[in-house]
């Protein structure tokens, strides 16, 4: 087990492609830190420069004590396990748990010991000499975990291991990937483009767009105090609803003009975004959650007096506990550039509300929906970054 | 009366079992037209122009003719020309040899060094593309024209490697050493085809196999025995094939050097002589054909059957 180090790395390919720009990243003994990102953000190609399998143009890699940038990736003491579980086809599950310790000229009793065991953990044992062909998606993949477990490696990496299996066998191998990586403690790094596993699984994640890195910090940190508009947007499900605002300060109150509905900041918003004040007939960028909206007919006004759009309900969603409602909005929707996004939030000066499922809104309807107006993200308009807060 | 179907909208049409039916009809003799154009007629073919004319080989292998006139004229022999084609014919030994040391030669050689140089141009080297069409060219030329060639360069008296070493050897007229000069041109043209074959197979080998080998802690080389080469298993059977085909059908560049005789001999050059031109032995020559078909087959389909066998298993 050992802690790992990237200093400034960055990947530049022979067509002057930069795909990494001086990336940091410190993640700690033993922690489970997820690389996110849309397509193209240079998540995978940081986690195979760690591995060795691409070189490194500038920077420093550190695993423990030992700067790695030059060295062979059978050297690194990595594991990893890759998207398509690079499984050996001509090889039982047994001999492909095992290659990486025959390799290594482990005694013969002590592999056939450790992929026993290996296999006893990822419930393989039944079908150690079967071949990967004669496997389920899902047993493939823990073949893959069980050839990474059994070389107690340094490092385990893992890149977007889950994105073959369906939707159901991913919930529950995120579970069981999570759980193994706990029992042993190895530190981890895990590339994925789906926040839900980034959320559910890391200790911290890093979130990377263009080759950058956006922010990193527990998935509780980057849901609630996004560095930027995208951050906001890539985190949480459904995304953050963003649209430019004017801000106006008035004597006694702060008011955020969105299209023409009209939102009194919250004292407590105010005292987060103290500089907010500076924006006084400024362009911002707003954000706020789908899960902080709320059909009108369920909020207590008189207590949650802080803002509301009277809309048209434009769909109705109902999902059994929630409905998602996407109302129109007539301020400018904001593109913070994640190239995956099929049905940007916000398209068509369209937003959309996570409300209770008792809700009566339909399509085709005009509805109240209400905001907590302390539960706003305030962005600059040029930078798209946060607003200073406390 | 108005029938149910006439009551339908189109969309309806599409989702009732009524309509069903008449949409599987029109599917199975649309079927049955592909069946008939893309298997039917090249299935008669093949068996027009392959299975009966090896059939009627293998009759006409114990029949003396002189495929002149009617079947009339066709004497059923017994295994007479097989037991002359072994006793008295003094060619038909060296021609089995030979074909047998092309065959073995071609495996031995072509086979390791196609691989090596495929192995070699994967590595994506500076002017691989160029490498790559060079050593492929002779496959483009048929026989014959290699045989042309490689006799430039063996002629006793303007031959390259006479002028070249200051020698005076007869490259292809001495019956100890022609047939080896023979099988370098052979070699020649066959190592460009294995090497495409294993640069395709290659090419197809799971990139992350490799990368997921490394990381494991293989060599190059260890990752080559252990994971690459395995997986190019159809690659490695296609080219047994090929090769035994091609070992054993070998006639054009024998044929341009001497005609197939003196130390050239081959089967082919015998079934050639016997059936065609002034001999017209079509029974003797049909019975040297089945020789060849038998002797094809035999490495062919033990191969293929041992690996059938273990994949079953497995």
């Amino acid at each position: 087990m050992a802690s790992v180090h990237l200093r400034e790395i960055s990947k530049q390919y022979p067509n002057g492609y930069r795909a990494v720009k001086g990336l940091n990243l410190e993640i700690e003994d033993g922690e489970f830190l997820v690389l996110v990102g849309p397509s193209g953000c240079g998540k995978s190609t940081a986690l195979r420069m760690i591995a060795g399998l691409e070189d490194i143009t500038d920077g420093k890699l550190v695993i423990g004590e030992r700067t790695l940038n030059d060295i062979e990736p059978k050297d690194r003491d990595i594991a990893m396990v890759f998207q398509n579980y690079a499984l050996y086809p001509h090889m039982s599950v047994k001999d492909n748990i095992g290659f990486a310790l025959s390799l290594r000229k482990v005694p013969k009793k002590e592999i056939t010991t450790r992929v026993n065991h290996a296999a006893e953990i990822l419930e393989l044992s039944p079908v150690l000499n079967r071949k990967p062909g004669q496997l389920s998606g899902g047993q493939r993949q823990r073949v893959a975990m069980g050839r990474a477990i059994v070389r107690e490696p340094s490092v385990f990496l893992m890149d977007e291991p889950l994105s073959n299996l369906d939707a159901k066998l991913r919930v529950q191998m995120r579970a069981e990937i999570a759980k193994i990586q706990k029992s042993l403690g190895i530190t981890t790094i895990y590339v994925t483009h789906d926040q839900v596993e980034a959320m559910t699984m890391a200790d911290r994640v890093a979130v990377m767009k263009g080759g950058h890195l956006q922010q990193v910090g527990s998935p509780k940190e980057l849901y609630n105090s996004p560095t930027n508009a995208f951050v906001g947007a890539f985190i949480g499900s459904p995304s953050m609803n963003l649209f430019e605002g004017t801000v106006e300060v008035k004597t006694h109150e702060t008011v955020l003009h969105l299209g023409t509905t009209e939102l009194t900041l919250s004292e407590q918003t105010r005292q987060i975004y103290p500089n907010i004040n500076t924006y006084h007939n400024s362009k911002i960028v707003v954000g706020f959650r789908p899960e902080d909206l709320e059909d009108a007919a369920f909020v207590d006004t008189s207590e949650n007096a802080q803002g509301y759009f009277e809309s048209d309900i434009l769909l109705a969603e109902e999902l059994g506990a929630e409905t998602m409602i996407h109302f129109s909005l007539d301020a400018t929707p904001v593109d913070v550039g994640d190239p995956d996004a099929v049905e940007k939030v916000g398209a068509n000066g369209a937003a959309v509300a996570r409300v209770d499922s008792r809700t009566t809104l339909t399509a085709g309807t005009r509805g109240k929906i209400f905001i907590n107006t302390s539960r706003l993200h305030l962005f600059d308009a040029s930078t798209q970054q946060a607003i200073k807060s406390r | 009366m108005k029938s149910s179907a006439t009551k339908l909208t189109d969309s309806d049409d599409l989702m009732t079992p009524k309509a069903a039916p008449v949409r599987r009809s029109r599917r199975r003799a649309s079927d049955r037209l592909s069946l008939i154009s893309m298997v039917g007629f090249p299935a008669f073919l093949h068996i027009g122009l392959v299975w009966i004319p090896a059939l009627l080989s293998v009759i006409l292998s114990f029949t003396r003719w002189n495929g002149i006139g009617g079947v009339d004229n066709i004497e059923f022999v017994g295994i007479d020309n097989y037991k002359s084609i072994t006793t008295i014919n003094t060619e038909f030994v060296p021609a089995l040899t030979n074909n047998v040391l092309w065959l073995v030669v071609l495996m031995a050689v072509s086979t390791p060094l196609g691989l090596l140089l495929a192995v070699l141009l994967d590595k994506n080297l500076k002017g691989g593309r160029f490498y790559q069409s060079a050593l492929y060219m002779p496959v483009m030329l048929s026989l014959a024209v290699v045989g042309f060639i490689w006799e430039l360069i063996y002629s006793r008296e303007t031959g390259v490697i006479n002028a070249a070493l200051g020698s005076d050897v007869d490259w292809l007229g001495n019956q100890s050493i022609n047939i080896w000069a023979i099988l370098v041109a052979a070699i020649w043209r066959h190592t460009g085809y294995v090497m495409i074959l294993y640069l395709a197979g290659l090419k197809g080998v799971d990139k992350s196999l490799k990368e997921a080998a490394a990381i494991d802690g293989a060599s190059s080389w260890q990752a080559f025995r252990d994971v690459v080469f395995p997986v190019m298993k159809p690659v490695n059977i296609v080219i047994l094939v090929i090769t035994t085909i091609e070992s054993l059908r070998a006639f054009d560049i024998v044929d341009v050097i001497n005609g197939g005789r003196f130390g050239l001999e081959l089967i082919s050059v015998l079934i050639t002589r016997n059936v065609g031109g002034a001999a017209s032995r079509v029974g003797y020559g049909s019975a040297l054909a089945v020789i060849l078909m038998v002797v094809s087959l035999v490495p062919i389909i033990s191969f293929l059957s041992t690996n059938l066998r273990k994949e079953q298993a497995s």
